[in-house]
Formats: structure tokens, sequence, C-alpha cells
């Protein structure tokens, strides 16, 4: 009879910082005191905020204690479990943002929703990734019941539609309409492809929701099957994530298992299947149609468009390629309706957006919080403010679509149309938040060297223009640029902007261009004399 | 109005961009009506005169200290500069060696070739160093107008003369920009 | 297909659904600059030369990629396009060492050419590469990576054309290169040397290591002409100069190869180093002797003139000299034949053209080595199965196209082939020679579902059939009269007759049992006709004159029927 669970983090940082000895130590406590076989200890999703981790969450009271290291966990058994006692010296902070119980940010003001608003990580860290029937309790497969047995796929599509939601893989493209297309096709066999190839820098989004939530992205993408009329999945997922493509293999099993997954779901005649495709460290294969040949066996180079994926996808046949995050809302908003999701963000972003919060703050970490809540706030009060002694400069947006975002932006509401009105992007969900001694060409040079290497090679811009781009940049560094030098790299920057084929081409010299739009003098004070 | 005075001068090069300027042929007794020419390797004084002229030509890329220093005494005292030739362009045929290091080219050049016995690197105060890499002489001063070709036409020198002399910035194009021999 | 109307610079043009951008402006004239674009291969997008301004579109389009839609309205030559092209060239002059005054192909470059066309007089972007390997490994040609511009051109040919898949792109980047196999040397690669990729290189990378510095465009004379190397027949543009053959290309538009050669069509003739016979030889005190036209042609004859003759020939000849020696064997009441096998009838089936070999889903391959004898049709496989088609070879002996095949049997399996192929809509059945009686029977089933392209093992089979010659072995006569062109002859090749003339082009062990020996022109110096595999009778030019001595066969053979006559 097991009367209680124990979930030590097991994310990548929590495992860093001793998450592993920490469990070790609590299975040897247990031991120790005869509990070994009424409590059950395994690996949990990570709470995000990674100052405090690893934690340690114990069920069903749902007690979490974090940071905790090896004694303590000796420590929480004996007190916890042994004497029953709250160990209150090791709970955690009461501001770490996670779900339900422990916010306590200021109320919101009119209009604004201040309180960390968890839409897809409310099971992360909370539920056992290796449990299907975690999932099941905190109302996973729901929603994809509830479609199954009492609506039309084209009703599933109407909802998703209807909610507003966005493509959160950079670009903002609305997912009803992603689907309508592929829907509309006449071909019988069509693909749902779940885009996890996250290789931004800095950005870690999708990685708690595929390591502490698995079953949420399979239930978004049988979802999306069933709209489009498609039958089978693929996760095309980033080569390094080998825990992320582990706890999705096991989920996917047991799904099957459960007929949540595979032929006659429910018994409801609708079969689908999802299979996972580990890619090999391209950067440039997390760009959908560059993923697409890559899943097919050939070399990872973007496609000519049109024709896009919708029509032209895996295999030559209709395709809907979405983020991860995308297909993780899905179940909520079929769960909850449109109106629901609608109250969550912006009139023009409804929903939630998360983001990976690094750089010069006190608090870093994954967080979600309504689309549409200023950088100021993601700032100030998420991020815990800046760190001491260190004033705001920039923030810089992660990856392909990213850029640079100055203190004079920092009221304008984060979601995709305002960011797009003043020609920044939210990017990825990165957030690199500079203090005022980041150096903007170092932080340039940077980025545009992430860019070089992982350019695919095949367009002239990109392979030969962030060459180009990085050796003038190392000149300025360097101290040999003269004026010319900048300006000829402000040209080739433009250019490369207009003319590579992809969005990786298109993206390199932004950190560039906005570079030299916000801090020009930063750039000038560098050349020769 | 008195004559333009023009100077020129050879760098790292062959002198074939000097014998394509002879091989305007005729045209040569009227260019010499409206032009002075102050300077040239061909001739008795070989440096531009202090006073400096309206026109320079520089043909050869820049390939020792002494080539860099000859193009910053044209620079300075030429109006108008012009880097005449595929080498004074884009640093020509001897830009082979940057692929090696200086002292492989000197060992291959001065002791490693067949037909040399008991060779030897020469080494002298008169000899200028090489530099590292060759380059066009655009690369180490600014030049105003570029006339590549190895050598350039007759006629296509002819026809960036005869612009300047009429006043006017020559364009090239068609079959006066050629690249290597394909004007020939 | 449907029209579609579209402005291009203010101009209405008209053009087809499915047209690109790139094509309904070349159809009204307007050339847009193009570099990793090529006709014959498909559309990649990735040097940006041929950006063109759409009203409506956000961005700059390629025009190679964009397909033409209705009322679209495009510009083609604008202020941003020029930069945006010379931005390109300017990178890809920085990128390697595209010095044009040491690059064999200066003047025909298209890189340079794009150059000159965008006013390119310097260099502004510094050039901070490294010296690349060149690549010497391959006989024919070279690969010279400092010239590549990376459109991957070569690949798309080796991909698309030639379906050999050997030249891929490694590494990515600034890093990226063109590569054989997993990065073997070429030479050492599974490269079949049939210089597709050599052709469509726009820029000095791929070299031609006979023609390389011998001649520019504008030096070099352009004469079509037919294959003679085997019986499919492909359409070949022979470039010379001062009377020397600098290259072979293949003609793009042009069946049933459509520019696709293979090595024996493009490279080897070139490098022939058999001995050439050049003037008329008679044996006199057991020795060969070179002699007069009349001397040898007298003699031969004075020699026929009563005798029992037999004629063999080599059907490596044009269709006019096939029928002189057909009619001139008739004439002296002998028998005529052809040296080579010919394939068997089938009895059931229709006929197929080697074009149908793409078109196919189910490939049978019996008695035939293809890839050995008809490259062509042989790479025409490899494309119909990379585009599904299921590939079986029955055969007794090892066949190159195993590697490529889903179903390989003996020759007493080929039951298994017929029922595999049942359900398959077009079956076409590629055989030659070595085909059993027993496949023949086998196939059977599969009746008229079955399309036959029958391989002739001889270069111009077709025409000795046209003119009636069929297989013969030589046989005791009082006189043998050989016609073997170009064609080699086996060593073991005995022929019993009493007095033997051979007219060839080479020494080989049959003249060296000869009597008379007559020289033939090669393939380049003659005109007439072969019958190609699909019965298409094309015409053969003169590229070079033949030397002062050499006469074509027909000729010969009407001389030779004038003085039987008197």
């Amino acid at each position: 009879m097991i009367r209680a669970t124990i979930l030590v983090s097991g994310d990548p940082q929590s495992l860093s910082r001793g998450a592993e000895e920490v469990k070790l130590a609590i299975e040897a406590e247990l031991s120790f005191y005869g509990l070994a076989n009424e409590i059950e200890v395994g690996f949990g999703g990570g709470v995000t905020r990674v100052d405090v981790l690893p934690t340690v969450s114990i069920y069903p009271e749902g007690v979490i204690y974090g940071p905790v290291k090896p004694a303590d966990g000796a420590f929480i058994v004996e007190e916890h479990l042994y004497k029953g006692r709250v160990v209150e010296h090791l709970l955690l902070p009461t501001d770490a943002l996670v779900s339900g119980q422990l916010a306590s940010l200021p109320a919101g003001k009119e209009g604004k929703q201040y309180a960390e608003k968890r839409v897809l990580l409310r099971r992360v860290g909370v539920v056992d990734p290796y449990s299907i029937e975690d999932y099941v309790a905190h109302d996973g497969y729901f929603a994809l019941g509830q479609a199954l047995t009492t609506m039309t796929p084209t009703e599933v599509m109407n909802v998703v539609r209807e909610s507003g939601l966005q493509g959160r893989g950079g670009a903002g493209f609305p997912t009803g309409l992603k689907w309508s297309f592929v829907a509309s096709r006449a071909e019988e066999t069509k693909y749902i492809v779940c885009n996890a190839d996250e290789s931004e820098p800095g950005t870690f989004k999708d990685r708690m929701i595929l390591e502490g939530d698995p079953h949420a992205v399979l239930e978004g993408m049988a979802l999306a099957g069933y709209a489009v009329g498609a039958h089978e999945g693929w996760i095309y997922i980033r080569g390094e994530y080998v825990l992320s493509k582990e706890r999705l293999e096991q989920a996917i099993r047991q799904a099957e298992e459960l007929g949540v997954l595979g032929d006659d779901i429910m018994g409801s005649g609708f079969s689908f299947h999802i299979h996972v495709h580990a890619g090999a460290g391209a950067y440039i294969c997390g760009e959908e149609t560059a993923l697409l040949e890559s899943m097919e066996g050939k070399r990872g180079t973007p496609r000519i468009r049109p024709p896009y994926p919708t029509v032209n996808g895996y295999r030559g046949l209709p395709t809907v390629v979405n983020n991860v995050e995308t297909l993780a809302n899905v179940p909520p908003i079929v769960l909850n309706g449109a109106a629901w999701y609608r109250t969550l963000g912006t009139k023009r972003s409804p929903g939630t957006k998360l983001y990976s919060v690094m750089g010069d703050v006190n608090i870093t970490g994954l967080i979600e919080v309504p689309m549409g809540i200023t950088l100021r706030e993601v700032v100030d009060i998420y991020a815990g403010g800046m760190k001491a002694g260190k004033t705001f400069k920039c923030a810089q947006t992660g990856g392909a679509s990213g850029s640079i975002i100055p203190a004079a932006l920092l009221d304008i509401p984060m979601d995709f149309a305002s960011m797009a009105e003043q020609g920044a992007s939210l990017g990825s969900g990165a957030l690199l938040i500079c203090g005022d001694d980041t150096d903007i060409v170092d932080l340039a040079y940077t980025l545009v060297r992430f860019f070089k290497t992982e350019s695919c090679g095949k367009c002239v811009p990109c392979r030969v223009g962030t060459a180009q781009m990085l050796e003038a940049l190392d000149r300025l560094r360097q101290g040999y640029a003269r004026a010319a030098d900048l300006a000829r790299l402000e040209q080739i920057a433009g250019y490369a902007r207009e003319a590579s084929f992809c969005g990786l081409g298109q993206a390199a010299p932004v950190p560039i261009l906005s570079g030299l739009r916000f801090f020009r003098e930063e750039f000038e004070a560098r050349l020769r004399a | 109005m008195g004559k333009i005075k023009v100077a020129t001068q050879w760098l790292e090069a062959c002198a074939g961009c000097h014998m394509s300027f002879l091989d305007i042929d005729e045209r040569i007794v009227e260019f010499f009506k409206h032009v002075e020419l102050t300077s040239s390797p061909l001739t008795d004084l070989k440096h531009p005169p202090e006073e400096g002229v309206d026109v320079g030509i520089l043909t050869g890329g820049i390939g020792n200290e002494d080539e860099l220093h000859e193009a910053q005494e044209m620079r300075e005292r030429s109006k108008l500069l012009i880097a005449l030739g595929d080498c004074a362009v884009f640093g020509g045929i001897c830009t082979m060696r940057n692929f090696f290091p200086t002292e492989e080219v000197l060992r291959r050049g001065y002791i490693e070739t067949e037909s040399t016995v008991d060779g030897q690197i020469p080494q002298h105060e008169d000899l200028a160093p090489l530099t590292d890499k060759v380059s066009g002489v655009g690369d180490v001063v600014p030049v105003d107008i570029y006339l590549p070709g190895c050598p350039p036409t007759a006629d296509a020198i002819w026809h960036v003369l005869t612009e300047l002399l009429a006043g006017r910035m020559p364009k090239l194009e068609g079959k006066v920009l050629k690249y290597g021999m394909d004007g020939g | 297909m449907s029209e579609i109307h579209l402005k291009i610079n203010d101009r209405e043009v008209t053009t087809q659904s499915g047209q690109t951008v790139l094509e309904a402006a070349k159809s009204a004239g307007v050339e847009i600059p193009v570099l990793c674009h090529h006709p014959a291969l498909s559309n990649w997008g990735a040097c940006r030369m041929c950006v063109v301004e759409v009203e409506g579109m956000r961005t700059l389009q390629t025009a190679c990629t964009l397909p033409a839609t209705e009322g679209m309205v495009v510009k083609t030559h604008t202020e941003q396009t020029f930069d945006i092209r010379k931005f390109v060239l300017e990178l890809l002059f920085s990128e390697r060492n595209h010095y044009c005054m040491y690059c064999q192909m200066s003047g025909d470059c298209e890189l340079q050419d794009q150059a000159y066309g965008h006013g390119l007089d310097h260099w502004t972007y510094p050039r901070p590469y490294e010296k690349q390997e060149v690549d010497a490994t391959r006989k024919y040609f070279i690969m010279d990576h400092n010239r590549c511009i990376l459109c991957s051109r070569c690949v798309r040919a080796c991909t698309e054309i030639a379906a050999n898949h050997t030249l891929g792109l490694r590494n990515r980047g600034a890093q990226t290169m063109i590569s054989a196999d997993l990065n073997v040397p070429f030479g050492a690669s599974s490269c079949v040397e049939c210089g597709t990729c050599l052709q469509v290189c726009p820029t000095g990378a791929l070299i031609d290591a006979r023609s390389a510095y011998g001649g520019r465009e504008k030096d070099v004379t352009h004469t079509q002409t037919t294959c003679m190397q085997c019986s499919v027949g492909c359409d070949l543009d022979v470039v010379t100069r001062y009377n020397r053959l600098l290259r072979v290309d293949g003609v793009w538009d042009s069946a049933p190869n459509g520019g696709l050669l293979c090595v024996d069509g493009r490279f080897t003739p070139l490098y022939e180093t058999r001995k050439r016979v050049v003037k008329p030889l008679v044996r006199k005190d057991g020795k060969l002797t070179e002699s007069s036209w009349e001397e040898a042609l007298g003699l031969v004859a004075d020699t026929l003139k009563g005798s029992t003759c037999q004629g063999l020939a080599a059907c490596a000849t044009t269709n006019e000299a096939l029928a002189a020696f057909a009619g001139l064997m008739t004439q002296l009441g002998g028998q005529a034949g052809r040296l080579e096998p010919v394939a068997p009838a089938l009895g059931y089936g229709v006929p197929a053209t080697v074009a149908d070999v793409l078109d196919a889903d189910f490939i049978i391959v019996a008695g035939a080595q293809p890839l050995e004898y008809q490259r062509v049709v042989g790479y025409f496989i490899h494309r119909a199965a990379d585009k599904g088609a299921t590939v079986a070879v029955i055969g007794d002996s090892e066949n190159a196209l195993n590697k490529r095949a889903a179903l390989s049997v003996a020759s007493a399996q080929a039951g298994v082939v017929a029922q595999a192929a049942a359900d398959a809509e077009k079956i076409v059945l590629v055989y030659s020679v070595g085909i059993k009686p027993e496949v023949v029977a086998a196939l059977k089933p599969l009746g008229d579902k079955v399309s036959f392209l029958a391989l002739d093992p001889a270069r111009n089979g077709k025409g000795a059939e046209a003119a009636g010659l069929k297989p013969q072995s030589p046989t005791k006569t009082d006189v043998a009269y050989i016609l073997l062109g170009e064609q080699p002859v086996a060593d073991a090749l005995r022929v019993p007759a009493g007095f033997k003339v051979v007219q060839t082009a080479y020494h080989s062990a049959l003249t060296e049992q000869a009597d008379v020996v007559l020289p033939t022109p090669l393939w380049y110096e003659r005109s007439g006709h072969v019958t190609t595999l699909d019965g298409v009778d094309k015409s053969l030019q003169t590229v070079l004159p033949a030397p002062a001595d050499v006469r074509d066969e027909s000729v010969v053979l009407a001389q030779l029927t004038a003085l039987l006559r008197s």
C-alpha cells in the first residue's frame, strides 16, 4: 500500500545541482525507517525557476521543498514522512511561482493579470511525467475524449480558430487557419508534425513541457490529427533532448496501452499514432521545411516555398507543423472553449506565453505569463528585478526571429502584433536581460557567430554574408575598423536580411541592425580614429 | 589651360599594363597634346613631383614595404588615382603566394627551384621586406577609378583617359570591363 | 494548362500555368540573371541572383522558384534588385579564389559574365578565404574547390539527370563543400564519369582535362552529330578548334537522352589509343604494305571475281555504308551478315522507346547489362527507380543494376518476377542477347502488358536490320570481306576464308590476318545516318576532315561495285 509519493525534480538543471544525490539520500533514509514499501520515489519535472532547484514534492499533501541538499532530503524524510511535521525552513520560497498555492504576487491593477497564469505549466513540476495516471488525474485526455465523443473535426478546428491561438514558434501564424489549409486538402494521408527541435540560444520553454508534461503534447497532436484528418504524427525532437525523448517515448507507450493513442481511440473509430524522430544537432532543422527534409532522410536545408508544408509537407503530403507550446495549448482550449481562452492575454494575442528568462536579473528560469504584459513587469515582478548594482539596458528575445528590445520599449505590451509594430519580435520565447555593463558589439558578435556556425550553406547571403558580418564585427572589436567598414557592415546586414532564403539568414543580421538602431554610438565608439 | 599632369608607377607587376598603354599606338600623339607625363617607370623621373599631379596611375599590387610606400606617395600627390590592371585592382597573379607563408615562398623561389644550385635567400638593407600578403592598391589607399584586365586593352585604357580628358568620370561596361585576358 | 496573364516590367505577358516568373520573363524576352538555376535541373533558389520585385509581396522573390500567377505585377530590374545582385556577386568573389586571370574558364564563366553585367570593377569585401584542395583523381575532369560557388548544379545533375547520387554537400555554412560519396576522392568514388556535372558547372570548378585552356567559346566551333558508341544514339555537341577535337557536350533538348551522356559518349573516344589505319594496306611478301587505293581496290575486285565470298559487317557504321555493303554482297551472290548477335524476338508485348523506361513502374532487366553497354538506358532505369519504380534483374551473372534492384533472380526463377510484376501498370522489359528462352517463356503470362526494349549490342544494329543483315559466323569461302569500322574485335575471331579484306579504322588482331586493309573514317569524320534504338534515323555530321587517304565505306563500296561491273 503506497501512502505517499515523493517527486524529486529531475530536469537537467536539477540534476546538475545534485538531484540524483538528493534522491539517493531520500531512498536510503526511507529504507532506514522501513518506509520503502509504502512511499515511492521518482523524478519529476522541474518547477522552472532555476535558483530553487532541486525541489522535492510530497503528495498527496502537495508540499514542495526547495532548494534541497542531500542532507536536507534525509531530514525531510525523518521530519515530514516519519514524524509528520512539515519542515518550514526548507519550504519553497513563497514567491517561487509554483502553481496555485504559492503565487504571492502583487494583486493585478485594472485590466492586468499579475499573478503568473499557468495554463501550459499547470502540471509541470506537479505531476509525475512518467505516470499517465497522474496526467489523467489532472484533466488529462479529457479534451480528447470530449472531442471524439461530442464534437466533429470541424468543430474542433473552429474552437481553435475562434480561440485566436497563434503559433508559438516565433512567427505567430494563426493555428486554426493553418489547420484549415490541411483539413481542406483531399489527400487521404496527412501528417501532424510537432516541432520540438528547440535550438534557439537560451530557449528552453518546450523542453520544460516535454520533460514535465509530455502527455499534453501527445493530446494536442491527437486533437490536431482529429481536426484535420491525419492519422499519424511525428515529434521531431532536438537530438540533445535525451531526457525529453525518453519521457515522450514512455508517454507514447503508456497512451497506447491505455487506448488514448493508437487504433480506434476510446472506441471512437479515430486512429492516431505518434512517432519520435531525433534531430542530429543542426539548428536549421528547426526551420519547418528543413525539418521535413531531415525527417525524410535528406540534408536539412530549407525548401522552396510555396508550396508550403500544408500542401507539400512530409513525404510531399499535407502536413501541419506546430511548435510544442502551440500544441500544448490545444487541450485546454478544447476543454474550456474559445471564450475562456480569450479571457487570457490580449484581444489580438489571446492566451499565455512562456518565456525563458536569463541574464542580469535576480530570478532566472521559465515563466508563464499572459500575453500582453510588459517587459518591465517581467523584469521587475517575475524576474525579481535587476541584479544589485545593475540597471536595465536591453533585452534580447531569442532565436531566429528575435531582436534587441531597448529600455524605451519596456512598457510595450508583449504580444505578436504590438512587438511587430515596434519593429521588434517576441522570438522564440527567450528573454536575455542585459544590464548596463553589457557590450552591444560583443553581444552582436556572439549572436552572429551562432548564426554563422549554424547557417546551412544553401544560399549565398546567409552562407557568405554571416562570415563577412562576423569578420567585420571582429575588426570592429579589435579596433581596426574605420567608418567605411561600419558602413559596409550595415550594408551587408541590410542586404542579407533582404535576400536570404529562409528565416535563419534573414534573422542573422538582426542583432547588428537592431544594435545599430538603438545603440549606434557603441559601434561608433569602437572605430579606429 | 595648361596640360594635365599625369604620373604613373608600377608596383608588383610585369609591366604589361604599361605595354598595353603603349598599344594605343598613334593615339599617343593626340594624348600628349593634352597631357604632361611628369614621371613614370619608363622615364628618368620615377617619382611623382612633390607639388602633385592631376592623375596618378598605379599598376601592380602591393607586395612589399617599398610598394606600400610608393602607393601612399602616389595617393598623396594625386588628385585622382587610377588602379590600372588586375594586379592593382585585385592583387593579381602575385596573390598566388597568399596561400603560403612568406618564408616558404622565399625558400621555394630561391633555394628549392629545380634550376637553383647553392641558392640563398637574398638579404640586404636595400631590399624591401615582403608584406604578409599581396593585396590590391585599393586595400591600402583609397582609389578613385578601377580598370581591371590582364592587361586592360589599349582601347579600355584609351576610354578611361579620354573620358577623364573630357571631364567625365569613366563608366566601365561592355568591352572595356574585362578581367584577365578576356578583353583580348 | 491554362493561360496566365501577368505584367513584367510594365509589359503584358501571357504564359502557361505552372511556369515560373523566370520562364515567363524569358518567353517575353526579359533576361533575369541566374547562377544556381539551370533549365535542365530542378529549381534551387539559393544564389538569389534572380530576385525580382512583386507587387503586394513584402519581400523580394526569386524568379526561378516563384510560380507565375494571374494578375501578378513583376519588376525584374530595379535599383534594389541590382543592388542585391551585386551584393551576391561581391559575396561570391570574397568567398573563395575567383581570380579570373589564372582560370581556364575566363571568358566562358557565368560568374564572370554576371560580374561584368553588374559593373563589378573591383572588390570591396575582405577576402579571408583559405586555399581549397584540387581533386584531380578522376581521369577526365578535375574538381577545383577554389572556384566553386556551391550552386549545387553538379549535385542536382548527379542526382536528377544521372541518378547516380555520387555528389552531395558536406558540412554546413561557410564550411560547406561539394563532396563525393562519404567524402572520398572523386576518383575513388561511385562516380561513373558521365560528365553531366562538368557540363552544368557555371564556373571553373569542374575542369575538363582535355579542353582546358584549349579555346574560349568565341574561338571554337560547335557541330551537332550523333553518338556512335552504342545503339542508343544520343545527340552530341562536338567542340573543335583548329581541327582539334576539344570536348563533347550533351544536347539538352534532344531525344531520347535529353543531354545525358555517358563516359563512352563524352570522354573515351577522345582518348583513343589504338593505332589508326590511314592508308590502304596490301599484304606483300607476307607483310602489310602501304599502297594506293587503285592498287588495293583493283586487287580486291580481281580476287572477288568468280570467287565464293562472305561479307561480315560490324554494325558500327552508317546506314548508307551498311546498305551499300549488303547490296555489293547480293550482287556478288555471296552471303552477307553481321558479326554481332541480336536480341531474340519475344513473340508478345509491344515495343517500348527508351523514354518509356522513365515512366515505368516496373522494370524487368533480363540478359542485359545496360550500365555496361547502353549506359544511358541504365541511368534511365536508375531514374525510374528513384521515382519509385520497381527494378527486377533476371540473369545468371553479376549485373551492376543489382545494387538498385528490388528483386534479383537467376533465369530459372524468372517466374517470380512475372508474379511480382503482375499488378504493375507500366511494365518495361529491357533485354538483350543474354535473355534465356526459359525467361522469355516465364514472362509470357504478362503478355501485351509488357513494353519491351530490345537492346542491340551493336552500335547501329537497327541500320543493319534495315539492310537485311543477320548474324553469321565466319565460314570457309574464297574471300571474306569484313566491314569493321571502329569496332574492336575479339582476339579469338578467326576467319577461315582464303583471302581477307578488312575495312577498318584501327589496326587489330584482324588486320594482322588480313590480305587487304582499307582505312575508314571515324565517327566525327563522316556524314550519313544511323538508326537509333527507337528506330529514329539520325544524321552524322562531319566534324573534322578525315586524313587524306581515308575514304568513307560507302564511297569505297561504290567504287568497288563499279570496278566489279567493268
